[in-house]
């Protein structure tokens, strides 16, 4: 195990130029997700309804494969599996923001891992016609690897720190009907997903394919632009 | 329809004028006593254009409007709904300029408001001022009279009310007046509607109406428009309860400041909105500041300014000096933002009111109660809970309380093996407390009573001292520390031209310090605390000031210490057979300290020079200090203002360097000559950029001396003498853009050293707080359905540290350790500091109350900083002492 520290050391210093690029794109990325919500922030006007509307609570499934970077122990890609928990709203039409919690597992030969990272998620809709999002998320999470050395001696090595992931997903919503008014409802979304972590001492970047299933509650009348016929009475008195 | 923007919504941006240009700080807003509505342009009516017209106005002492300038115009076509049965007119294209700008100046001339105040007197102020010029429904048909009775009695000539309701602020609960509701029905020819506006309670009502069902629209500029189907049954008469929804609820949006300097060179302020979402600064009233320019980064227990040590600098709440910044490890300050109306700083050349500091003054004005309705604030993190109530008692008493826990120490006590080396007898845990009260039965006076306090434990059991440092032969930690105020704030404002403030305060602190067998300290301390201050003026171009700042105190302190080491050096050798007892035990010490200040204006007003005198007297030490200083301001134009100052302070002896045993009563005030010389340019009302040259020569220093001296007929070390200098220079800008267009953000950028020099042809060596480049990028951007977005990103200079010179020490057999050789003090820098925070808010409006939660992520990118360093037994290896890593924090405040 003290060997396989040491020689994530010596990795650490080659992979500096990436890991500082890394954390600086995904800012610019967030950044300009939220600068194309132009919309003023004050800006009180009412929406169309739509699927995407309210808040979101998503949860999925998925598998990926997680190729750590370092060079002195054996280490291959690794496949697993993870389950995602999601929670946001959609803040203008076309973006959303939340949170996004991950665990995922990965294992290859002698080696495993259990991963997780907490993110702050972006999420943009370029065409309102078509229910495709580009997703970006930052935030903190981590890997801890374990490994069966041959020596017999287990090698536990668990390394964190900043987590970047981007994204681009397909929402289908079965039961939607836009001739009814209704805002928000249940939808599925593939997702195709890649994410870095940037820990003290490796890097550990997967690609993530897999399945949300998601509820929008949909926007409260009030926020909505709807013909009178659709508003109830005011229930308080 | 045309409401002005205004009238209801707060004011987003309020800047008082005193007649220097230099405004003061605002206790009342403007508000509108008599509205003039624009006259709507006609062929904007026939095109169905709306508009919205942003001007700056000056508001004059007497209410009336003066100075009105046209900032932009925005016209948009009306945005077309299902229910608009109308046409669809046709537009020119491009759209004409339809002269609503025109229109919003005519009717503000007409209007009058109640003039702005500091501190009780009516002043003029510069306001921001949006006008909606919004669309009325289409030209309605008169309504259908209902079958009038024959005969009616006088109450009922104006008819029935058949629906009526009251509209408030949801969130808030504030009510809304001026909201324009409309009630219709039928389409085409049989379109029938009418229209009311709130009253000052926000209550509106119709009369006559026939039954059956009725649509309604409320609407008033800054809010969701409020759209609602109701019934009017027969013989009855419908009461409603609406709730109105704010575009964005944003802090910033309310943020009143006063902006430039008034009586210093450079004071910076803060208001609690913008204290409550800086990234980084955790809400914190104190910690925040060390975004700002002139403010070192780090060191917990307070806040090193323009390179001096951080007990150089004093913490003031309403002018009552508190002993701390805060609590234990540095993560929150004693005073929680919640119970803060504003903060300053004023990092060198401050007023004359303030003394006895080398460093900065930090000043927090406690928040000002609103005798309106209960409110209160529960505030929830990972650190802390606290919870905050006010409310009014009378028309014109309010009361206010709050009180904080941190509960890390319960997560300590769960989380730490019990087989672990160190134990906790008392585990980590600070609470403070504040109880405030105002008294104002007029404008002419007000009365506050006020009392904080705070109190923090830790104590530790090392169950293996050997394990936290080779040479330690005991095994406890202990620290506790706390304190409370109590004073009374009296400010009578019988004219325009006379002002008194009195204040009266009195404390005790408490403080016990042991560590191991090396330190123990123990403190009593009372002290007794008046500020008095009148300020008349004279003539329009002369104002006199004179005040007192009296201090008593008393304290007693146990002091045991086998070495301690004094700025600029490493660690003496600690020697644990060799230990200095001390008793430091005052009787009551008065310090006095009469200043008067004075202004004179020139040149209408552009050039404003404060020159005056502070004369302190220490009775302790029975000496007199003599502390001239003058600022001066010159307003070139509206964009451009230079300034400068230059006087001298002085400081007080801290109480170990006047004791026989570890210092020498003959050390006296130390002195600091600041001067700096600045400029401030505003090309917007909402961009401005200040940059300020700073000089600051000290002299009479206490440092360390090897020197002996006959006192009492014996030969004794005199271990101080106060013949230490140091210099200290540098550059300060600070670019900042306040809220608009959802955006705030400012870059502070600090160019400094700071020198000393510890005895008499000795080279200067770089003070312990030196940092040379100190800068900080904040971030905030308001965005849609209440979030917010903040980053804020730090590039400071390493730490200063005294290098060892040689691989491994040296082993000291009767001290039974190594020790080291070590460089020249403060020769080496640790690496460059750099940080990215992240903060995220979202906010939930209730009909009643608010919900924020936000999401903090400190150390984004992970920067494994090094913060010093730890060498192993024989001083051959070292290690760095890494900062904190990635860190989220997550909290939840309710607000109602």
């Amino acid at each position: 195990m003290r060997g396989f520290s040491r020689f994530l050391s010596r990795r650490v210093s080659r992979l500096g130029p990436l890991a500082s690029v890394l954390p600086v794109l995904a800012l610019v990325v967030f950044v300009a997700l939220v600068a194309l919500s132009a919309r003023p922030a004050a800006a009180q006007e009412l929406r169309l309804p739509r699927a995407e509307q309210g808040y979101y609570y998503g949860f999925g499934g998925h598998g990926l494969l997680l190729a750590p970077v370092e060079n002195q122990l054996d280490l291959k890609a690794m496949g697993g599996l993870g389950i995602t928990l999601r929670a946001g709203e959609k803040i203008t039409d076309q973006l959303s923001i939340g949170f996004l919690l991950d665990i995922s597992y990965a294992f290859m030969e002698r080696w495993s891992g259990v991963g997780g990272a907490m993110l702050v998620e972006g999420r943009y809709q370029p065409s309102l016609r078509v229910p495709v999002n580009l997703r970006a998320a930052l935030g903190a999470g981590g890997w801890s690897l374990h490994g069966k050395m041959r020596e017999g001696e287990d090698a536990v090595e668990p390394d964190g720190g900043l987590t970047v992931r981007f994204g681009i997903s397909y929402a289908i919503f079965i039961d939607h009907d836009p001739n009814r008014y209704q805002s928000g409802g249940f939808g599925v979304a593939p997702f195709l997903e890649v994410q870095a972590v940037i820990g003290s001492d490796s890097l550990l970047p997967s690609a993530i394919l897999g399945l949300d299933f998601q509820w929008w509650t949909g926007l409260e009348k009030r926020y909505l632009d709807l013909p009178f016929s659709e508003l109830s009475p005011k229930e308080e008195r | 329809m045309i409401t002005p923007f205004s009238l209801i919504f707060p004011l987003l941006l309020a800047q008082g004028l005193d007649d220097s240009g230099a405004p003061p700080a605002i206790t009342k807003l403007p508000a509108v006593v008599h509205e003039v509505k624009a006259d709507y342009p006609a062929a904007a009516l026939e095109d169905r254009i709306e508009a919205r017209v942003e001007l700056e106005i000056d508001i004059t002492e007497k209410g009336t409007v003066e100075d009105i300038q046209l900032l932009k115009t925005v016209q948009k076509i009306e945005v077309r709904r299902p229910e608009m049965t109308w046409p669809e007119p046709k537009r020119p294209s491009p759209l004409p300029d339809y002269g609503f700008g025109a229109a919003a100046i005519h009717a503000l001339r007409d209007m009058q408001f109640s003039p702005a105040e500091a501190g009780g007197n009516p002043i003029r102020v510069r306001i921001s001022y949006s006008y909606d010029f919004v669309l009325p429904p289409p030209r309605l048909p008169q309504p259908s009279p209902l079958p009038k009775p024959e005969a009616r009695t006088p109450e009922a000539q104006q008819g029935v009310i058949r629906f009526h309701g009251q509209i408030v602020e949801r969130g808030s609960r504030k009510l809304l007046p001026g909201v324009l509701v409309t009630v219709f029905r039928g389409e085409g020819a049989e379109l029938e509607g009418y229209e009311a506006t709130t009253d000052a309670n926000g209550v509106f009502a119709f009369y006559d109406l026939a039954d059956g069902p009725w649509k309604l629209q409320a609407d008033l500029p800054g809010y969701f428009p409020l759209r609602s189907l109701e019934t009017l049954n027969p013989k009855e008469a419908l009461s409603v309860k609406y709730y109105l929804e704010r575009g964005s609820y944003s802090e910033y949006d309310v943020e009143v400041r006063a902006e430039r300097v008034r009586k210093e060179v450079t004071r910076r302020s803060l208001s609690r909105a913008e204290v409550l979402k800086v990234p980084g600064a955790l809400g914190d009233p104190i910690r925040v500041l060390t975004n700002l320019p002139g403010v070192a980064r780090g060191d917990a227990g307070g806040l090193a300014v323009r390179g001096t040590s951080p007990r150089d600098t004093q913490v003031y709440v309403d002018g009552i000096g508190i002993p701390l910044a805060f609590h234990f490890g540095g993560l929150r300050s004693v005073v929680p933002a919640e119970v803060i109306e504003q903060v300053d700083l004023f990092p060198g050349n401050y007023g004359l009111r303030y003394g006895r500091y080398l460093g900065g003054v930090i000043d927090i004005q406690s928040r000002e109660l609103k005798p309106d309705q209960f409110h209160g604030a529960l505030d929830i993190s990972l650190l802390d809970t606290s919870i905050f109530l006010q409310g009014p008692i009378t028309d014109t008493i309010s009361i206010a309380a709050g009180v904080r826990r941190s509960y890390i120490d319960i997560l300590i006590e769960n989380v730490m093996p019990k087989d672990a080396d160190v134990g906790f007898l008392n585990a980590p845990r600070y609470y403070d407390y504040q109880v405030l009260s105002q008294w104002r039965p007029n404008s002419r006076h007000r009365l506050q009573l006020n009392f904080i306090g705070s109190d923090d434990i830790i104590r530790l059991l090392f169950k293996n001292p050997a394990s936290a440092d080779v040479q330690t032969r005991g095994n406890n930690f202990n620290a506790a520390q706390n304190f409370w105020r109590v004073w009374s704030n009296y400010q009578f404002t019988p004219s325009e031209r006379f002002q008194n403030r009195l204040t009266v305060g009195v404390g005790v602190d408490t403080a016990k310090l042991e560590i191991f067998n090396l330190f123990k300290f123990d403190l009593d301390y009372t002290t007794f605390q008046v500020r008095e201050l009148a300020e008349l003026q004279i003539t329009p171009w002369f104002k006199l000031g004179a005040g007192l700042d009296l201090y008593f105190q008393y304290y007693d302190i146990e002091v045991m210490t086998s070495g301690q080491s004094r700025e600029g050096e490493t660690n003496p050798s600690r020697d644990q057979d060799r230990k200095t007892y001390a008793n430091l035990k005052s009787v009551v010490d008065p310090l006095v300290a009469p200043f008067v200040e004075t202004e004179f204006k020139f040149f209408d007003d552009r050039l404003v020079l404060q020159p005056g005198i502070r004369v302190d007297y220490e009775h302790a030490i029975r000496a007199w200090s003599f502390d001239p200083r003058i600022t001066a301001r010159f307003k070139l134009s509206d964009a451009w203002l230079f300034k400068g100052g230059v006087g001298r302070v002085s400081g007080l002896p801290k109480p170990e360097d006047t004791n026989e045993s570890f210092g020498n009563p003959e050390v006296s005030w130390a002195h600091s000559l600041q001067s700096s010389v600045g400029a401030e340019y505003q090309p917007l009302p909402f961009l401005r950029f200040d940059a300020v040259l700073f000089y600051q020569d000290l002299s009479d220093l206490a440092v360390r001396s090897s020197r002996t001296v006959e006192r009492n007929g014996r030969r004794v070390p005199l271990n101080v003498e106060a013949i230490g200098i140091g210099h200290v220079y540098g550059f300060e800008l600070f670019i900042e853009h306040k809220f608009h267009n959802n955006f705030r953000g400012w870059l502070s950028y600090t160019l400094s050293r700071s020198e000393r020099r510890d005895r008499p042809g000795a080279r200067m060596r770089l003070f312990d707080y030196d940092q040379t480049h100190i800068l900080n990028l904040l971030i905030a951007y308001a965005l849609p359905s209440n979030w917010e977005v903040g980053f804020r990103w730090r590039l400071v200079s390493g730490n200063l540290y005294t290098p060892y010179t040689s691989r491994g020490g040296t082993f000291e057999a009767d001290l039974d350790r190594y020790t080291p050789s070590v460089g020249r003090a403060n020769s080496a820098r640790l690496p460059l500091f750099h940080q990215l925070d992240l903060r995220l808010d979202k906010r939930w409006i209730f009909d009643d109350f608010t919900v924020n939660a936000y999401f903090s992520l400190m150390n984004l990118y992970n920067n494994p900083g090094v913060e010093g360093y730890t060498y192993d037994y024989d001083l051959s290896q070292r290690k760095p002492l890494r900062g904190l890593p990635v860190l989220p924090i997550v909290g939840l405040k309710g607000e109602w």
